[in-house]
């Protein structure tokens, strides 16, 4: 069997999106995450510190910016689920001036996740209200902006 | 079963369930049969008594459109092929008759058999051997001309790539294969001249691969050649896993050159990203494995339901607990266990369930969602916060909406002593009419407490019941797309389902009150 590989789903969905949204190549891209950086092992020594030494890594704190109009929603989908699924996180409670901001990604539980490879993304809309935490997404919403994912690997 | 084995020297003990059911076979023997509800075949040296292949056993249903071949490459370099068959079974009742076909190739064959040419592909092999021949004959000419030696390396290079790997004609070419209990082999062929890298990810939560996979082309010793090269194989072993096992999805990621080589045509997304799904049993892996299936096949999505809902799934190998939830419109961050059934039997292929949603949907719109998964302990009723559900389980998820909901009285309510109330309501959908029926127990029918009510899309209205004696009494809420479907006064032996036009007509409750 052949299969393609999620990552490309995601990033021909993202192209699709940018392409929607009528986002002209090679400008500053309207959403991005600035870190974790793509193939970070997570938790990232020093920099994780919801994760304590000897605890499963649940979640992290990610940092983007989102150009100006657009409000920012973190998503994640894990790379290797049966099947597109992407889980909007808690809401972004601020932006700044320069639109970056932080907010919290869930990788897994407790029980569930080590191992696993996750993409993280933002989702970006003019309406703060469009997206709400635990919605589960089967495909990027084509009225959204969907940055390049960032994959990482939760490692414990 | 026809056997062409051509190793009359090695023989196999052959275990099903760990049981032996043949302790010295020699594959020229023919085919074993097998018990149809056999899990798994272990194949090991009658000698040396060492494991040389487990092969775990299919639904004999899977059989029906052919038999089931799986190949193996030995360590020791020999070949072996497994063939399982079926043949119908006499009745109806009757499992099908199960077989199992061992051929075997010791090393020195497989090696003969790679090295002599099959007979339809000997002109065109001597017809290249000819033109090598020229272009070696050619290529002594130009070094005996002492042409600049970087020039003759180039072309020295070139007819390397002419007899090196003379069948291969794809760019790449890539395989997974059983090579042992846990143990999975990639074998990949590239041409060096179109592919720059190539990175394979096991999907192996216990050891994992870095993010975009593990390299392995370019390999050490083999960065110089141009042209086709066949890689070492490459073997990774799967952790020990319980019941039920544990599905990966291996995958192989193919960097082009920047500059391929245009003779070689260009390579497809596919073809770059080839992957195979493994489901890594106890007793062995299964390649190509089915993904899992959980499907709600009724009710369909936007459907209008009622608080009781029957829920009917199709599954195929799912093999956890499957839990049914719900997502209310209203804050999706909490799920609430509507119910389960037990790990589905692995011949399992449908299920239903009855929920009860009348918890969600209080502004119409709710999502169910059904996931198979070991990791949720909640009871029903109980609420699970989104993220401590499973991000990776097999689910299916759809929305859905109630035509409205009773707002008071509430169930267990004590009607007052004259009988009197009022009824609160609202409807979820638009340009409907409502009415509102009462059902004493001890009389078994429906009074309609009046005439059709224009409503507005969940907005609240009254409407005033007279309930009769002491008695229990069931409270309907009945929405209808006619205005004259029903009349203040009515006495209905039932709920009608459909009006006039055929078009469908809502009942939500009961809500039970009494009247002491």
């Amino acid at each position: 069997m052949i299969a393609r590989w999620p990552v490309y789903a995601f990033a021909l969905l993202t192209v699709t999106a940018a392409a929607l949204a009528g986002e002209p190549a090679g400008k500053t891209p309207v959403a991005q995450v600035q870190s974790p950086k793509d193939g970070d092992r997570i938790p990232r020594k020093d920099q994780d510190l919801t994760c304590p030494e000897g605890h499963p890594c649940t979640k992290i704190y990610v940092d983007g910016r989102v150009e100006p109009g657009y409000w920012p929603f973190l998503a994640v989908a894990p790379v290797s689920a049966p099947g597109p699924r992407i889980w909007v996180q808690p809401p972004i409670t601020g932006v700044k001036q320069d639109g970056r901001f932080t907010g919290m990604v869930y990788l897994g539980t407790e029980r569930e996740g080590v191992g696993e490879k996750f993409n993280i993304f933002v989702l970006a809309h003019k309406d703060k209200g469009r997206l709400r935490e635990g919605e589960i997404l089967t495909a990027i919403p084509g009225d959204c902006v969907a940055s390049e994912p960032v994959t990482v690997l939760r490692t414990r | 079963m026809e056997s062409r084995s051509t190793s009359p020297n090695r023989t196999f003990s052959v275990i099903v369930d760990g049981e032996t059911v043949r302790d010295r076979h020699d594959p020229s023997e023919g085919a074993i049969r097998l018990d149809p509800s056999a899990s798994y075949v272990e194949i090991r040296d009658a000698v040396s008594h060492e494991l040389v292949a487990t092969l775990p056993m299919m639904d004999p249903e899977d059989l029906v459109e052919g038999p089931w071949t799986t190949p193996l490459e030995l360590p020791s370099g020999d070949r072996m092929t497994l063939t399982v068959e079926a043949k119908p079974a006499a009745g109806e009742d009757d499992l099908p008759e199960l077989s199992l076909l061992v051929h075997h190739e010791p090393a020195e064959e497989v090696a003969r058999a790679t090295l002599m040419p099959s007979r339809r592909s000997v002109w065109p092999r001597r017809m290249l051997l000819a033109l090598a021949a020229g272009v070696a004959m050619f290529l002594a000419y130009r070094a005996g001309s002492a042409v600049n030696e970087q020039r003759f390396n180039d072309l020295l290079s070139r007819y390397t790539w002419m007899v090196q790997e003379r069948g291969f004609k794809e760019p790449l070419s890539v395989r997974f294969s059983v090579v042992g209990q846990r143990s999975l082999q990639l074998d990949v062929r590239v041409n060096s001249r179109i592919v720059s890298d190539v990175f394979v990810d096991w999907d192996d939560p216990s050891s994992p691969d870095p993010v975009g996979g593990t390299r392995v082309f370019p390999q050490p010793g083999v960065r110089g050649i141009e042209g086709p090269v066949p890689l070492a194989p490459v073997v990774h072993d799967y952790p020990e896993v319980g019941p039920p096992g544990l599905w990966r999805e291996p995958r192989v990621r193919v960097v082009r050159q920047e500059v391929p080589d245009a003779r070689w045509g260009s390579l497809t997304e596919e073809q770059l990203n080839p992957s195979t799904r493994v489901w890594v049993q106890p007793y062995g892996i299964v390649l190509d494995a089915p993904e899992p299936v959980l499907r709600i096949v009724a009710p369909k999505a936007d459907d209008v339901v009622p608080s009781l809902v029957e829920v009917r799934l199709e599954m195929d190998a799912v093999a956890a607990r499957v839990h049914f939830l719900g997502i209310d419109a209203t804050d999706p961050s909490v799920y609430q266990e509507l119910g389960s059934l037990p790990p589905p039997r692995p011949d399992e292929r449908a299920a239903t369930r009855i929920v009860d949603t009348a918890r969600l949907g209080a502004t119409g719109r709710f999502h169910l969602l059904v996931m198979s998964t070991s990791q949720i302990a909640a009871a029903a009723g109980a609420t699970v916060p989104w993220h401590e559900i499973p991000l990776a389980a097999p689910f299916d998820m759809m929305e859905l909406r109630h035509a409205g909901t009773i707002v008071s009285p509430v169930p267990g309510s004590v009607v007052p002593e004259s009988g009197v109330d009022v009824v609160r309501a609202k409807v979820l959908l638009p340009g409907r009419y409502a009415v509102i029926a009462v059902r004493p127990r001890k009389e078994d029918r429906y009074w309609v407490q009046n005439g059709p009510l224009a409503t507005s899309e969940s907005a609240e209205f009254a409407v005033q019941v007279s309930y009769g004696g002491r008695d229990t009494y069931e409270v309907w809420l009945g929405i209808t797309e006619d205005p004259h479907a029903f009349k203040a006064g009515d006495r209905l032996e039932d709920l009608g389902r459909v009006d006039a036009q055929g078009r469908p007509i809502y009942w939500v409750g009961p809500v039970e009150v009494s009247h002491p």
